[in-house]
């Protein structure tokens, strides 16, 4: 249970997260194990059956076919379905950003910020035939389990490179679809990881000049008509809300936010104004998830869409 | 194996930017007669496939059209395919995995000892019908419930050999350690 006679560890977040006690509560308790069905191996009605074989419990998740919650099951990493790349085990939230893609073979598409690469794999399983997704990360060591999954998975449309998101050179070409999940301060993992506490001003000077580069790059890079989707793992507005209103606004009228909802999937709508600051108002357009609302980790989730011409 | 480059216009690929990543795009044919010889898999499964040699040691596969960036250099480009620097080039644990499945020759669908066996880096033993299935010495695809985990070497076909029918794991190392503290197959430890 929460200790009550302390601050909380998020106490900034009290005006805005709806349910506070519910939200306290959701943080003491373990995150749910998720994974997904390789559609590269195997269908879900027989990964479904080779599970149950295994009395490995599951229940699918009601907002995406073929992703199951784990009940009870030790060491999801190393059952032999896993080993044999036929599930990819990835945090319930973390799956949302892609499902804001509009996803369609033949595409073209950017993972800015790749590592690890659970979103990666799952772009590049989506439509495998004739879509090319060229992975990116600044940090060579946390693409190694990449570079794993690919293998274990079978992916075979993936380019993996190893390079500043901000300044990544105009010779990478153009793109359909761009995913920015950006480097954050990691709030919305606390339920895994307990020594996360409330992001503060020395996280934002790290990180929200990294964040809005990297936004602005990934739009830059986007081809007319094409989508930008923008994510992270915090809660902090100063990571998210502000971002893209910095960047809407440089990049006005061409870019606009469109919604982000899952109709199985409710969540709360991004912030207009925040300690004195106001967005503009389409900021309501982007989606914020709490770990009371789906028992998962926490996300921010903004869909920016070139609007020079349909995509 | 005589891997010849091939124009990448051909497969409708940017020439520009292969030779600007320092890969060639080599002739498939004979890696995959030099597969198929051993495995027999369906004519077309590697219809989709172009071939890049990344170094001495290594063929990677990507699925086509793959669209390469010229720009930065590529860690990666689709998934190891075919270790080239030895005597008998061999199918990578990345391919064996991902095609194995539709393997119809010296493929050994394992029992769940004979599979702990080879996740364990351990040699096994075949059984008579397994044996039936290989014609050879040499390496052979390992499954468990039809699904493809790596490669083996299976030592000897000869009855007077004492390697008779003996498989030796090439399981990667880094792969096992990480299954060494579980049961990966549900059973208890």
């Amino acid at each position: 249970m929460p200790n009550f006679d302390s601050p909380p560890r998020f106490e900034r977040y009290r005006e805005i997260v709806p349910c506070w006690q519910d939200f306290l509560r959701a943080l003491e308790r373990p995150l749910p194990t998720c994974i997904w069905a390789n559609p590269l191996k195997i269908t879900s009605g027989q990964l479904e059956a080779l599970l149950a074989e295994q009395r490995i419990d599951f229940e699918p998740l009601p907002w995406r076919s073929g992703a199951y919650r784990l009940l009870n099951t030790p060491h999801p990493g190393s059952r032999i379905a896993f080993l044999a790349g036929l599930y990819q085990i990835q945090e319930e939230a973390s799956m949302l950003p892609v499902e804001f893609m509009d996803l369609k073979p033949g595409q073209r598409i950017l993972d800015a910020c790749a590592a690890p690469g659970s979103k990666t794999t799952q772009i590049a399983t989506r439509h495998p035939r004739g879509t090319t997704v060229v992975a990116n990360d600044r940090n060579y060591r946390r693409m190694r389990p990449l570079a794993r999954s690919v293998d274990r998975l079978g992916i075979t449309n993936t380019v993996i490179t190893v390079h500043d998101a901000s300044n990544l050179p105009g010779q990478i070409g153009t793109f359909d679809r761009v995913l920015a999940d950006v480097p954050c301060s990691g709030e919305g993992t606390s339920r895994k990881n307990r020594d996360i506490s409330a992001a503060d001003e020395t996280d934002f000077s790290n990180l929200c000049g990294v964040q809005r580069a990297i936004l602005k790059r990934c739009l830059e890079l986007c081809r007319p008509g094409g989508r930008v989707v923008y994510s992270t793992c915090t809660w902090a507005p100063e990571e998210n809300e502000a971002i893209v209103d910095d960047v809407l606004r440089e990049f006005s009228p061409r870019w606009k936010l469109i919604p982000a909802r899952l109709p199985r999937f409710p969540a709360s709508p991004g912030l207009v104004h925040w300690r004195g600051q106001r967005f503009d108002d389409q900021l309501e357009n982007a989606l914020r998830v709490y770990p009371h609302q789906h028992d998962t980790g926490g996300f921010f989730v903004a869909v920016l869409q070139h609007t020079c011409c349909p995509s | 194996m005589n891997l010849s480059p091939i124009d990448p216009n051909r497969l409708g690929l940017d020439a520009t930017n292969i030779d600007a990543q320092g890969i060639t795009l080599v002739n498939p044919e004979p890696i995959i007669t030099h597969i198929n010889a051993r495995f027999r898999f369906p004519s077309d499964l590697f219809d989709d496939l172009a071939f890049f040699q990344v170094s001495h040691k290594i063929i990677r596969a990507a699925s086509l059209p793959i669209q390469i960036p010229q720009k930065p250099t590529a860690d990666r480009i689709g998934i190891d395919f075919l270790r080239i620097d030895m005597a008998n080039p061999r199918m990578t644990t990345s391919a064996a995995m991902t095609w194995g499945r539709h393997a119809t020759s010296n493929a050994i669908d394992t029992t769940s000892e004979q599979c702990e066996l080879f996740l364990g880096r351990k040699p096994f033993e075949l059984t008579t019908s397994q044996h039936h299935r290989c014609t050879g010495r040499g390496f052979v695809l390992i499954r468990y419930l039809g699904y493809a985990l790596g490669v083996g070497f299976l030592e000897s076909t000869r009855r007077d050999d004492e390697n008779f029918g003996r498989v030796r794991s090439m399981y990667p190392r880094a792969y096992s350690t990480e299954v060494q503290q579980t049961s990966p197959l549900g059973n208890p430890s």
